[in-house]
């Protein structure tokens, strides 16, 4: 039976795999290729004296030269959605509409047994596919991580083990999807939907609450207090003694400080002040800012939890598929 | 032994009842022809029986067991209406997979079959005719080494040449080996030649389900003068057929004396179409002598 649902798969495999490769290839190309510019352009060396905010220049000079590959990110981005598309949504409502499905389910093995096989072997090539895609987006985010600092922001679901979870939960709530509507196109149309509705809502609604979040409360300064720490930045404001908010995320609001310093004039469309008087101003209104955050070291302790949730919400998934797989078929 | 046991059998699909109350038992060795009009049940009924559904009233078991499990699937053959093979598949690659997915396999069956038919392994399945699909699909099926063979509809889409080699085929099995089938089809002239047991769908209700020998003989056309009730022992099925003279199908165990009733033997079909326009609410079943 396992050879059977092995070969069922074979060309969806072999397309993915190669696939997988020539992308990989490419990343492993481009990837040595960022890695010898980080070294070379004296980016990495900036980089380890700790003042981040003094490498700006070698920043956004990297950033510029190699912002095409972003749009390489994109395949793999869809990756986990197509594999639960095109491999699990498929699975049970293929046969079905072709009714192909009496013909399995009559031989000498039983429905569940089938099942059982073809979902394990389904879910073993998303294991693979996502850890092909782990593999692939290292080979640039290795770079990446260290240059923009992002690795658990924006970078976040590229990386760890998330991949291979997320492509284990679309492949099963395709089977799911598949099993439930016995139609392959809306099953695949609804995979994608139930999978872009789930990561996103944990990626804005569960993730940030995983842990409790710290806070940071320094007096204002321009460089980010917490650049090159590996930290998630939930929310950054600025605030005055009065705890009125005067900028967010690192800007600083002019207006909500306007005629309450010397210097700082306060009719809009005056010429901006001098950044010597605004911090002299900074320190009289004792302005101070205040970050929530989840630090860097937490990084794997979320990529932990969330897989774990994804994995267990795979498992559901496959429950609904055998449930409806049973309850009606003809 | 009854390969096949049938009680209060129902199955809905959503609030349309497709069977009712049924009571079948099917003797094992007989070769069982169903018939029925469209929508009569014959599908639902054999689904049942191969375990792809469940009854939502009444029990089935199926050489003892319940249906679709693990004990009764090796000693079962299905082959469903237009004979579904998975399609993207070549014939050499899909028995090896029905190989894989069987317990008891007999590759010479299909082998010499295929041999016979002209099939070659690197054909696909997708490019063979429905007489060759419905050829391999019985090949298929008899490899298995089956008890109970059960058919959907297997010679409705072929023509007429196609389905004298499928049946054919299929006689050849039955002799060759012990052997139940069942198998579902519109064309009554097959059944005297093929079947030796009977059941007839209507609206989902059991309209007959006998032994053929015993449906021929019990069965007999009275004509008579309009005037004059039926002789004693004589159960009309059926409206009667002439206006002008009494002319009735009937159920008759005993010899008609009275010489105004000329007796006429029936065919198979006319005792189905007879039996098929009964009310569904009064189905009537042949008393066994």
């Amino acid at each position: 039976m396992f050879a059977v649902s092995v070969r069922r798969f074979r060309s969806e495999a072999l397309l993915v795999v190669a696939a997988l490769c020539a992308v990989g290839l490419l990343a492993f190309v481009t990837g040595t290729r960022m890695n010898s510019v980080y070294h070379d352009s004296g980016l990495a060396g900036c980089l380890s004296l700790g003042r981040r905010s003094d490498c700006q220049p070698l920043i956004d000079g990297f950033g510029d030269r190699f912002q095409s590959l972003q749009i390489l990110i994109i395949p793999l981005v869809l990756l986990p959605a197509l594999l639960g598309a095109f491999i699990g949504a498929p699975l049970v409502a293929r046969e079905v509409e072709a009714g192909t499905h009496r013909f399995l389910w009559t031989q000498g093995v039983t429905r569940r047994r089938w099942f059982t096989t073809s979902s394990a072997v389904a879910a073993a090539l998303a294991v693979i596919a996502g850890a092909l895609y782990v593999l692939i987006a290292a080979a640039w985010l290795d770079t990446t991580n260290r240059v923009t600092d992002e690795r658990f922001s924006t970078l976040y679901d590229f990386q760890g083990i998330i991949p291979i979870a997320a492509s284990v939960f679309a492949v099963c709530v395709g089977i799911a999807c598949g099993a439930a509507f016995r139609r392959t196109l809306p099953a695949m149309v609804a995979t994608v939907g139930i999978f872009i509705a789930v990561r996103v809502g944990t990626a804005m609604i569960v993730r940030p609450r995983l842990a409790t979040p710290l806070t940071l409360d320094v007096a204002y300064s321009r460089s980010d207090p917490l650049a090159g720490s590996g930290a998630w930045e939930l929310s950054n404001r600025t605030i005055d003694a009065a705890g009125v908010v005067i900028g967010r995320d690192g800007s600083l609001d002019l207006t909500g400080m306007a005629g309450r310093c010397p210097g700082i004039s306060a009719t809009p469309g005056d010429q901006l002040p001098d950044f010597s008087v605004v911090e002299r101003c900074l320190v009289d209104l004792d302005v101070r800012t205040l970050i929530r955050y989840q630090p860097g070291d937490r990084f794997w302790t979320f990529q932990i939890i969330e897989s774990a949730v994804l994995l267990g919400l795979a498992l559901v998934s496959l429950a609904i598929a055998n449930t409806a797989l049973n309850r009606r078929a003809t | 032994m009854n390969v096949i046991e049938a009680v209060g059998v129902g199955h809905r699909f959503g609030r349309c009842w497709a069977l009712r109350s049924l009571d079948l038992a099917i003797p094992e060795g007989s070769v069982v022809g169903l018939v029925g009009p469209n929508g009569a049940g014959k599908s639902t009924l054999l689904h049942l029986v191969a375990g792809l559904i469940e009854p939502t009233e009444g029990t089935i078991s199926v050489l003892d067991r319940r249906p679709g499990s693990v004990s009764v699937l090796p000693d079962l053959s299905f082959v469903a209406q237009d004979a579904p093979l998975p399609h993207r598949t070549r014939l050499g690659q899909l028995v090896s997979m029905a190989r894989a997915m069987n317990v008891r396999w007999d590759d010479r069956i299909v082998h010499d079959r295929c041999e016979e038919l002209g099939l070659r392994d690197d054909q696909r399945i997708t490019a063979l005719s429905g007489g060759q699909r419905a050829q391999l699909a019985l090949a298929l099926a008899l490899a298995k080494r089956p008890r109970l063979l059960v058919l959907d509809e297997p010679v409705a889409s072929l023509d007429p040449l196609a389905r004298r080699a499928f049946l054919q085929a299929l006689m050849t099995a039955v002799a060759e080996r012990q052997l139940t089938v069942v198998f579902s089809t519109h064309l009554l002239d097959d059944l005297e030649r093929v079947c030796d047991y009977l059941v007839v769908l209507g609206q989902g209700t059991l309209r007959l389900a006998d032994p053929i020998d015993d449906i021929l003989r019990d069965h007999t056309v009275l004509v008579g003068p309009s005037d004059r009730p039926l002789p004693n022992g004589a159960r009309p099925v059926g409206p009667k057929t002439a206006t002008r003279q009494h002319q009735q199908l009937v159920t008759l165990h005993q010899a008609v004396f009275d010489p105004v009733w000329h007796q006429v033997t029936p065919t198979l079909e006319e005792i189905v179409m007879a039996h098929l326009a009964l009310k569904p609410d009064q189905p009537r079943r042949l008393e066994v002598v």
